[in-house]
This record gives structure tokens, C-alpha cells and sequence, in this order.
């Protein structure tokens, strides 16, 4: 049950990240500046980028320790 | 970023949000590696100018990569295709498809911050051709994009021995039960033939990596 929670959590992680992934790199130009050379755009796009992958191998982690086999 | 890793990160993302089938996961994982596709033109334009790698940089991977490719349409273009792919009911299908637009999206971001200061995102295309590029994107054989690839391919023996299921499962079921056997048992009872393949496989992924990487044992 906990492990249950914590993949849900862990998985709404991730698509927020990837959300936030896809805007900046389909919106981000013409909704908050054409700059790419601004330091918010830096940090957030890393930040961003970071989330998503440490969230991936989380729920990835998660996942297997809880031992899930799916149909093959 | 490397190919490899958006493979693999592409089948991650698919099986950590509860994929049920290989075949779902399949379509996802490669729909999110698909941008890269236009690696093909670079190998033909090689083959068109008889070898002369030089050449067909200039003539074509400078001039094409990235742009067909990575962009808005494509990405629907690859939903599509996973809708038309994808096998069950509507929901599960759509399901999918959404999460086949999302790895494909998400490539075009993974690229923008890991592929380098001179390779543009089109996020507009076809509509029009404005070029999103930002000068801190990490190239592609910088520590980051290393430890994603690393952390990818260690991920992969590690899931295939915990979870009887690996990223190689992109490359058909036998792929995959071979890899969790090998990790599972330390070994695997293979015939001739399908020992060839193997290692084939094996150049085949390791030039994926170590090329863009300028690794080049003949120079």
C-alpha cells in the first residue's frame, strides 16, 4: 500500500515534469521571453530536466522492488 | 541527447506509468526515440558520397538534422502512428497514443537542454520556422549527457534482474528473455546463429554511442 502511494506520487512527478519539459520546448518562447539566454530559463530547464530524471529512476526503482510481473 | 537514452528513457517512462503489454511499451519507447530517425539520411548521404563522411555532414546532416524531425508536426505525426499501431480498446489505445506524443515531446525537450548549442528545437514546424536554440544546452559528450547514458545502460541489466523486463524489449521478447536470463542466470544456452546476432547487436549499439561521441578507431 505504501509502495502503491509513493509510485503514485512519484508518477505524478514525472508528468508534471514532463509537462513542464514540453512547454519549454514548445511554448516557453512565445508565452514567457525569446531569450535563451536568460538565467531563469537556465535554471528552470535544468531543474526541470533533473526532476524528470531522478522522478523516471524513482518510479523505475519503485517498480521493480515491488516486484511487479506483467502479463508477458 | 544519445540516442540509446531516449530509447531507453522513452521504455522507462512507458513501464513506470503502468503500460501493461510489451508491445504498448514498444510503441512508446520507440515514438520517444523516433526524432532521431533522420540518422538515416546521414547514413545514406555516407553511402552517397561513397564514404566521404565530410561530405555528407555538410551537404546533409548540417542541413536536415533536427529539422524534420524535431518539431510539432512530427510529433503528432508519431501519435498517429501509435494510434494506428496500438491494439484494445479505445481508451487503452488513446492511452498510448498520449503517452507516444509525450516521449515524442519530451525527446524534442531532452534535445534542447542535451543536444548541444548548435542543433535547434522547431517547435513550430510545419506552421513556421522559427528556431528555438539556448547556449547552455550541454553537447552531446558532456559529463550529463554520459551519466544519463551510463545510468541508462546500468538501469537496464538492473531492471532486466529485478523486474524480468528490460528496455531490450524494443527489440522483440527473445531480445528481452535472453538479457534477464544472461543477468538472472549468468549464462544462456544460444545457438550459432543467434550468437552472431547478438554480437551484432552489441557493435551496433556500442558505434551508436561511441560515434556521436567522435570516437573514430581508424583516424
Amino acid at each position: 500500500m505504501k509502495a502503491e502511494s509513493l509510485l503514485r506520487a512519484l508518477r505524478i512527478l514525472l508528468w508534471a515534469s514532463a509537462a513542464a519539459g514540453i512547454f519549454i520546448a514548445f511554448a516557453w518562447p512565445f508565452v514567457v521571453s525569446n531569450d535563451p539566454a536568460s538565467p531563469a530559463l537556465r535554471w528552470i530547464g535544468t531543474v526541470v530536466a533533473a526532476t524528470f530524471l531522478v522522478a523516471l529512476a524513482l518510479a523505475a526503482a519503485v517498480t521493480a522492488l515491488r516486484g511487479e510481473h506483467r502479463q508477458p | 541527447m544519445q540516442g540509446p537514452s531516449h530509447l531507453a528513457l522513452s521504455w522507462f517512462l512507458a513501464d513506470a506509468s503502468g503500460l501493461e503489454r510489451p508491445r504498448e511499451r514498444r510503441i512508446v519507447a520507440w515514438a520517444g526515440f523516433a526524432p532521431d530517425i533522420d540518422v538515416l539520411a546521414y547514413l545514406g548521404a555516407i553511402v552517397w558520397y561513397r564514404g566521404d563522411k565530410d561530405l555528407a555532414f555538410e551537404n546533409v546532416w548540417k542541413v536536415t538534422h533536427h529539422v524534420y524531425t524535431h518539431n510539432a508536426g512530427f510529433v503528432i505525426a508519431v501519435g498517429a502512428v501509435a494510434w494506428w499501431l496500438a491494439r484494445g480498446d479505445p481508451r487503452s489505445r488513446l492511452r498510448v497514443a498520449g503517452l507516444a506524443v509525450l516521449a515524442c515531446a519530451l525527446h524534442n525537450f531532452l534535445d534542447l537542454v542535451g543536444a548541444g548549442p548548435t542543433w535547434p528545437i522547431y517547435p513550430l514546424l510545419p506552421i513556421s520556422g522559427f528556431e528555438w536554440i539556448v547556449p547552455w544546452s550541454w553537447t552531446i559528450g558532456e559529463w550529463p549527457n554520459v551519466v544519463v547514458l551510463v545510468a541508462c545502460l546500468a538501469g537496464t541489466l538492473a531492471y532486466a534482474r529485478a523486474a524480468a523486463r528490460s528496455p531490450l524489449e524494443c527489440f522483440g521478447d527473445r531480445a528481452d528473455r535472453w538479457l534477464v536470463t544472461i543477468v538472472r542466470q549468468g549464462s544462456v544456452h544460444s545457438s550459432g546463429r543467434s550468437r552472431w546476432v547478438i554480437w551484432a547487436a552489441v557493435l551496433l549499439a556500442a558505434m551508436a554511442i561511441l560515434a556521436p561521441l567522435g570516437f573514430n578507431p581508424f583516424r
